[in-house]
């Protein structure tokens, strides 16, 4: 993507805009994915707070895990909404690269309190009747 | 003349009386029309002039009488343009909602001036901005030349290599309930400039009302040529930029619906 | 007749102008040669008219737009969602980075002590804190699941399970406050 000025138009008044490389990845494959992603929670969430006085480790990370990745897609999306790298060619990568990381390590972190420690369902619930 | 006028005066007096030979009289066609008192309502109307670029866009207010204008916005805008500042700029043709011309934000929605109603209430002011985030010519008139350079690139026009041999395409009354409240869109721009995906990414987010036409051709039984068009939305940023704020179908002027056009198209991507 | 029918006095200054068909070339080459002196003109390349065309596109402004926009359930909404996740997230990502940075300060024994030692006042503010983004965010996941698979969707259908969510995140964020 060039960094064209966006009131001057590519070509004439009379060129239709062009489409970029089809790739279902980033297109069906992507949303389809996050679509399921965000339905499987939904019973996962319920049971969480149906089991909420018991700790079971395998659920805890299960759903850990598809909590982190349910961020992560939520924040590239918004990276892609205001922060595109054909807009912004030194931030925007910085920005996503950053949060490849931070996934990364919330992942680690999660893994290691869900193993080490009581796990992320029982913290909350703990915590909400401290 | 004068000398006679009381004459006659007198004469049509004496035909009231006599009502019954004479069906009308001259004092009676003459009727006072009815003087309504003035009912000044505030238009604070979006003003920027490229001939002096450097001054900023500013708010300029005008006050007119309600009970002198016709209904609408447009009427307004109109008598504004005759009666007081005949720089006022704005596009508008058919005024009565077809051509898609008159389409400006008034009162912070999309819509088209010609079909809004102007709110009798005097003690609130009206205000009247162009279309949301476009580049703007002059005044109300934004430039839509990306807009319809979107539209062009989804290929509006029917696409079958295998005519029938003789006659049209033929479809059925089924088929054709499925263009139904695709087909109406007048390409006003109201719902894709009422859309915050189109304000933040315009140049490669195609916006409602393009997409709805993308799918208005796809669903069409007679084009042959479905899969092309719908690999053309494969990519992030054409069509996925829709994240059903539905701003679109709230805004349309003609009550059509781009956001349930977009989501079956993503249904049928998926299902691809 | 024709000057009856036109307007103003130009057609009829026009027909005077013309009408003395005498000396017709010596007037026009006199008209014509006045008419050289007093206007310049110059010549531009086709692809000039671009260039000046797109020096005047870069000084045009953007018209505004969520400054001016009425807010409606639609887009406040929409906003909303994605305020709400984020903010879930940055919370979910800070403990765990936290946690795996400085498991010592952050385990859970320390973290349910230091919740448990501040005031109860503080303690409701949180849980409202905390519950109102998470119930409106879930229940306008629904919404937005029920959206993708074609139910809901007119602005009828919008506005009635926008409602219904709003409705929703309420009661539900008073029952968690009290658990």
């Amino acid at each position: 993507m060039s960094l064209v000025a966006v009131p001057i138009y590519k070509g004439t008044v009379n060129d239709p805009t062009t489409f970029p490389p089809p790739s279902k990845t980033h297109g069906s494959y992507h949303w389809a994915f996050e679509r399921l992603l965000s339905a499987a929670l939904v019973p996962m969430t319920v049971t969480a707070f149906a089991t909420s006085g018991t700790n079971y480790p395998l659920f805890d990370g299960i759903l850990g895990l598809s909590l982190i990745i349910h961020s992560h897609i939520g924040f590239d999306s918004s990276i892609v909404d205001y922060l595109h790298p054909r807009k912004f060619p030194v931030l925007g990568p910085i920005i996503r690269w950053t949060l490849r990381a931070a996934t990364v390590g919330t992942m680690v972190g999660v893994y290691q309190f869900n193993t080490n420690d009581i796990g992320l369902t029982e913290l909350i619930s703990k915590v909400w009747t401290a | 003349m004068s000398v006679l006028r009381p004459a006659i005066r007198r004469l049509a007096k004496a035909s009231i009386v006599d009502a019954r030979s004479f069906t009308t009289s001259a004092s009676r066609l003459q009727a006072e029309p009815l003087q309504k008192p003035a009912s000044n309502k505030e238009f604070k109307i979006y003003r920027w002039n490229p001939d002096e670029p450097a001054k900023k866009p500013t708010l300029q207010s005008y006050t007119i009488d309600l009970n002198q204008t016709g209904p609408m916005v447009l009427d307004a805008l109109i008598k504004i343009k005759n009666e007081m500042d005949p720089t006022l700029t704005f596009r508008r043709s058919c005024r009565e909602g077809i051509c898609g011309s008159c389409a400006m934000n008034i009162n912070g929605q999309n819509t088209l001036a010609c079909l809004c109603r102007i709110d009798r209430d005097t003690s609130k002011d009206s205000k009247i901005y162009p279309l949301p985030h476009m580049y703007i010519v002059k005044d109300l008139v934004p430039d839509l030349t990306q807009f319809y350079k979107q539209y062009k690139s989804i290929q509006p026009y029917l696409q079958n290599d295998n005519p029938p041999e003789k006659g049209e395409f033929l479809q059925s009354q089924e088929e054709r309930r499925k263009l139904d409240g695709l087909y109406e869109c007048i390409l006003c721009a109201c719902c894709s400039t009422s859309c915050p995906s189109y304000w933040w990414n315009q140049d490669e987010y195609l916006g409602p009302a393009t997409l709805m036409q993308a799918y208005r051709w796809i669903a069409d039984s007679r084009d042959s040529n479905g899969a092309k068009r719908k690999e053309y939305l494969q990519n992030e940023l054409s069509m996925y930029r829709c994240h059903t704020i539905f701003n679109c179908s709230r805004t349309c002027p003609k009550g059509l619906n781009p956001a349930a056009a977009i989501a079956k198209i993503k249904l049928e991507l998926a299902a691809d | 007749m024709l000057s009856t029918r036109a307007l103003g006095l130009a057609p009829s200054l026009r027909q005077a102008a013309f009408s003395p068909a005498r000396n017709h070339v010596l007037r026009n080459v006199i008209r014509s040669s006045i008419a050289k002196r007093s206007i310049q003109t110059q010549s531009l390349k086709p692809e000039d008219g671009t260039t000046i065309l797109n020096k005047q596109r870069l000084q045009r402004p953007s018209s505004p737009h969520f400054t001016i926009y009425e807010p409606q359930l639609t887009w406040v909404g929409s906003i909303f969602n994605r305020i709400t996740g984020v903010g879930l997230s940055v919370l979910l990502y800070g403990f765990s980075l936290a946690y795996l940075v400085a498991p010592g300060t952050f385990d859970s024994t320390h973290v349910i002590e230091f919740v448990g030692g501040l005031p109860d006042a503080v303690k409701y503010a949180g849980k409202f804190i905390l519950a109102l983004p998470f119930t409106f965010h879930s229940f306008n996941g629904i919404r937005h699941l029920l959206w993708d698979s074609g139910k809901f969707l007119t602005v009828k259908g919008a506005y009635s399970s926008g409602y219904a969510v709003l409705g929703a995140t309420a009661i539900s964020t008073i029952v968690l406050m009290f658990q």
